[in-house]
């Protein structure tokens, strides 16, 4: 009682209250005052830039779910082609109101939405294979303003945009994962650089001939996860090619060689350890921090990233995902699948954008407007790439037109992510050293039935026979 | 004999201040590893939010930064309305502090003073909503709040601060056992003097309830401050947003700017730091207090 009549003498009941109330009150005027609806940034000031003879159409905001990536821009930059496609609102009816979410959160939001049909933008990338579903189908838009498909890379295309018979999205960027070497520690150790057919074996004795664990120094990083190009290097798949099986293929000789060359490459001790790894990293590519500090020889980076390597000071040069003699290079290669929710009220409007952001207008001003760190699906916009005279560019160029890309396999099946997961927890004991050589058949049987059980489940939810 | 005696009281004094010794020992290397546990990350933070970004990670690690950028704070700053964040969080949170001492405190109230059928069942169940793990409600909380309307109500705001005015189990947990440790007596002597029931919860109980109060005040505040699922959820409008949200626009897919992350974060904690600062003796005598009486 003695504590309580301390805690009454320093703050009365009535001051504590009002303290509480009148600070909520004030607060809560301040900030609908301060965090009213603003006007969307990109609305236009000017009068629209289109024959005064066109009837205007009526206007529809439509709501476009973004984040600012190397991919796709800055908020700044994407602020100025929102607004210039605003420009176009008397003629196509729609204005853009951009959400700018946190990259971290965009997954979880979207989920969210698209799971509960409510609440969900009106135009976002459908990049999860869940989300696909509840994506809708462009094929009648397509046919109607009659946009040429064929304009964009046939493989980004056929493996990211389609979802069975449907079009759920039209293509925007294109990126890959390339391997970034830093070419100082290759010279330091007298080590020849690597050339186009570098091997996986290659790329493991290179590694652990620069690694010097002493100063924390490594030679590579692993793959960020389970099923990235390294794995289809060596020719292993989790399933048929009709996705139907997945015993003979997760635990066929192919995939126990790669499962065994990650655990070569962990024992090696080439690789930094998985706490620093999973710190470092980023969304699927390697850490960049580690390889800007110089204490990488290695690292999975993609076109995006020149730029921060540059600005670090570090020499580096690129080569494909280490090969397998007698198997084909595997890259993983993407783009981003710009599409309309079914759930959306606004399909029409929200075409007109999706439109004209993949069309060549759009592309050619996100090209332009990012100083050569975007690069179109449209390989006839290509020789006309702001970047086009850094040789890195025609790697990359290279790179997405002669290799193999993860995505041809893993995007043809839309329940992919989710029938290799299993996987990912022998994935992670391999690299915290739990596994060995030894074991690697067996763990991998074990996974077949839990996998072919998704696979049956979620074929069967497709409809798929 | 004397001698003897004198010697083994001096050997057993010895010992005790020996015992004494190792006791305290004890504590202060558990104090500095507290201390140590604590203290590390949060020396990261400040220095990392000081250097240039290529001697974060460096091996061995740079622990002075050379030279010292403070422009990470302004640059900060220029890239996220940070100040705007954090006043958005600020209404935010004092708008669920008041929700929260209202509900709780009647419900808490009505717990350990009332007497109706089912009250213990009714306490177990609130108390068993302690196990449902939030993600769990996240979705159905949505497709609740969308139905009836209230998704984009007040900026996204509304169901954000909603549930608040409904409880919140910890909470009533907290502030029934408290109530359970003032004597009834004092209820008892308001009654005969012709109080009502709410007149002995506003004028008799509350008053003596500032600790538990002061306690729902600071762990709320602290909750809605570094809450990031729900406010991304509900919240559309970027000038809406909150801090944690807004520091996360600093992480990048592909780029993830340490120094300007971490000076974020610093200007960030000051407020918890500064409400831990005013507040701590009422935290823990709030908390010790609370299961005296159960």
């Amino acid at each position: 009682m003695s504590q309580t009549r301390t805690i009454q003498r320093a703050m009365s009941r009535r001051s504590m209250l009002k303290l509480v109330g009148g600070s909520g009150l004030a607060l809560a005027a301040t900030a609908c005052a301060a965090a009213a609806p603003a006007p969307p940034t990109a609305a236009p000031t000017a009068a629209p830039a289109v024959p005064t003879a066109v009837p205007a159409k009526p206007i529809t905001t439509i709501d476009w779910w973004t984040v600012t990536s190397a991919d796709i821009g800055s908020q700044a930059q994407q602020e100025a082609l929102i607004a210039e496609f605003n420009k176009l609102s008397a003629k196509t009816g729609a204005m853009v109101k951009p959400t700018f979410l946190p990259d971290d959160g965009f997954s979880e939001k979207m989920t969210t939405v698209l799971g509960t049909g409510t609440g969900v933008p009106d135009v976002s990338t459908i990049v999860v294979d869940s989300w696909f579903p509840a994506a809708s189908d462009l094929r009648d838009l397509i046919a109607r303003d009659k946009v040429d498909i064929n304009q964009y890379a046939k493989t980004f295309f056929d493996t990211r945009c389609r979802f069975g018979e449907k079009i759920i999205g039209l293509p925007i960027t294109v990126g890959a994962t390339m391997y970034f070497y830093n070419k100082a520690m290759f010279d330091a150790k007298g080590l020849k650089h690597p050339e186009w057919g570098y091997t996986m074996q290659q790329w493991l004795a290179d590694a652990v001939k620069m690694t010097d664990r002493s100063k924390k120094i490594f030679g590579a990083a692993m793959p960020t996860r389970l099923w990235r190009g390294e794995f289809f290097a060596f020719g292993a798949k989790p399933m048929s090619d009709d996705g139907k099986t997945v015993e003979g293929y997760m635990n066929g000789p192919k995939t126990i060689k790669a499962f065994e060359f990650m655990v070569d490459l962990v024992e090696s001790g080439a690789v930094p350890t998985k706490a620093e790894f999973d710190v470092l990293r980023t969304e699927g590519t390697g850490p960049i921090d580690l390889f800007n500090t110089g204490r990488l020889g290695f690292a999975g980076l993609n076109n995006g990233q020149f730029d921060q390597v540059d600005k670090a000071g570090v020499k580096f040069g690129l080569i494909h995902n280490p090969a397998v003699e007698g198997e084909d290079i595997f890259t993983n290669a993407w783009t981003l699948q710009l599409g309309i929710p079914a759930a959306s009220k606004n399909r029409d409007a929200a075409w007109e954008y999706v439109k004209w952001l993949t069309s060549e207008p759009g592309q050619r001003f996100l090209m332009n407007n990012r100083n050569g760190a975007y690069t179109p699906p449209m390989p006839a916009l290509w020789p006309d790439h702001p970047g086009k005279k850094d040789p890195r560019l025609d790697f990359f160029f290279k790179i997405i037109g002669t290799t193999r890309h993860v995505w041809e396999f893993a995007g043809k099946f839309p329940y992919f992510a989710k029938a290799t997961r299993p996987g990912q927890d022998l994935y992670d004991g391999i690299y915290a050293g739990k596994i060995k050589r030894a074991d690697v058949k067996s763990e991998l049987d074990k996974l077949v039935a839990p996998m072919q059980k998704i696979v049956d489940e979620e074929r069967a939810k497709l409809g798929l026979k | 004999m004397a001698a003897i005696t004198s010697t083994r009281a001096g050997f057993r004094g010895s010992q005790k201040w020996q015992t004494r010794l190792n006791v305290l020992a004890t504590l202060a290397a558990l104090t500095l590893l507290a201390v140590l546990v604590v203290g590390i990350p949060m020396g990261w933070m400040v220095t990392t939010a000081l250097k240039e970004r290529t001697p974060i990670f460096a091996w061995p690690p740079v622990v002075w930064p050379n030279p010292v950028r403070f422009e990470h704070f302004t640059e900060t700053l220029t890239a996220i309305p940070l100040l705007q964040f954090s006043l958005n969080t600020l209404v935010l949170c004092a708008l669920s502090i008041v929700g929260r001492m209202a509900s709780c405190s009647i419900v808490a109230f009505s717990f350990a003073r009332l007497r109706f059928p089912g009250r213990n069942i009714l306490f177990a169940v609130l108390l068993s909503t302690l196990m449902i793990p939030s993600q769990m409600i996240l979705i159905p909380q949505f497709a609740l709040f969308k139905t009836v309307g209230l998704v984009d109500v007040f900026n996204g705001y509304l169901p954000l601060v909603l549930p608040s005015f409904f409880g919140n189990a910890f909470f009533v947990f907290l502030m029934r056992q408290y109530i359970m440790t003032i004597p009834r007596e004092l209820d008892e002597a308001a009654r005969i003097d012709g109080a009502s029931t709410l007149q002995v919860f506003w004028r008799i109980i509350m008053p003596l309830c500032k600790p538990p109060l002061v306690v729902i005040t600071v762990l709320t505040f602290l909750w809605t401050w570094n809450e990031f699922m729900h406010p991304l959820i509900y919240i559309t409008q970027f000038d809406s947003y909150t801090i944690q949200l807004g520091l996360n626009m600093l992480k990048g897919r592909f780029n993830i700017q340490w120094n300007l992350i971490m000076a974020g974060s610093l200007m960030a904690v000051v407020p918890c730091v500064v409400l831990y600062f005013f507040t701590q003796r009422y935290i823990v005598g709030g908390i010790a207090s609370v299961g005296i009486k159960g």
